[in-house]
């Protein structure tokens, strides 16, 4: 899981004047879980012809996901004004 | 492990090789693991937008890879519809249609460095404001 060259975490970090707090996001998680949805949509979709739009929708976000994930590390967005600052980076 | 290694390790236990000679070959056979990621890190191009204004020193700076735009241009219809009518209305009335627009194609121009170097560059300066600075460029 950590030697896959994959990112493992979305870092979120915050600073407010003094205060600094960096969020750990661990994507590893989500993306089981997102496969696990996209599963059950996929079976739903074989049932019920309505939940096809949704099962694409699924295979197209988990898509995305893993190609997030298969960059590796990187910095997303850097947002800052004045003292405080957001930025959102792939670790 | 991978069969490579395991290979240098039988050879060191079998005398072929000398540990020391047999830690070169690791690491040989490291670096050249590491050549196909850095080779590909090297290579990925991003599409980065920068946005500075001088009113409260305020910073945009955001990061979209080439690969990644890729994949999120299969939503750009779905996107679309997310625009309000009037606005839609407004281009409309200004020669400007969205669905005209391949995103397919534009990011594969990119991709292929047809369309390289800034594709955006707007300065600008106010008395409110200050000056704002807008770049998006492919690198």
């Amino acid at each position: 899981m950590w030697n896959n060259r994959l990112s493992c975490f979305i870092l979120v970090k915050l600073r407010y004047k003094w205060f600094r707090f960096v969020l750990p996001v661990p994507l590893f998680i989500f993306t089981e879980l997102l496969q696990a949805a996209a599963d059950w949509v996929a079976l739903w979709g074989s049932l019920f012809p309505r939940w096809k739009l949704p099962g694409l929708l699924m295979t197209q976000l988990l898509s995305v996901w893993l190609e997030f994930r298969r960059l590796g590390s990187w910095q997303l967005a850097e947002i800052a004004h004045d003292d405080h600052q957001i930025s959102i980076s792939f670790f | 492990m991978s069969d490579e290694r395991m290979k240098i390790l039988e050879m060191i236990q079998s005398g072929k090789i000398t540990a020391p000679e047999g830690l070169e070959l690791l690491k040989a056979l490291d670096d050249a693991d590491l050549k196909p990621g850095e080779a590909a890190r090297s290579g990925m191009r991003f599409l980065r937008i920068r946005v500075s204004t001088g009113q409260n020193n305020t910073k945009v700076n955001v990061n979209i890879p080439l690969s990644l735009l890729k994949v999120v241009t299969k939503f750009a219809d779905i996107g679309m519809k997310f625009i309000p009518e009037d606005a839609r209305r407004e281009m409309t009335k200004k020669g400007i249609d969205l669905s005209d627009i391949n995103f397919d194609e534009l990011v594969e121009l990119i991709d292929q460095g047809l369309v390289d170097g800034k594709l955006v560059d707007i300065d600008t300066e106010d008395e409110y404001s200050g000056r704002t600075k807008v770049e998006v460029y492919v690198e």
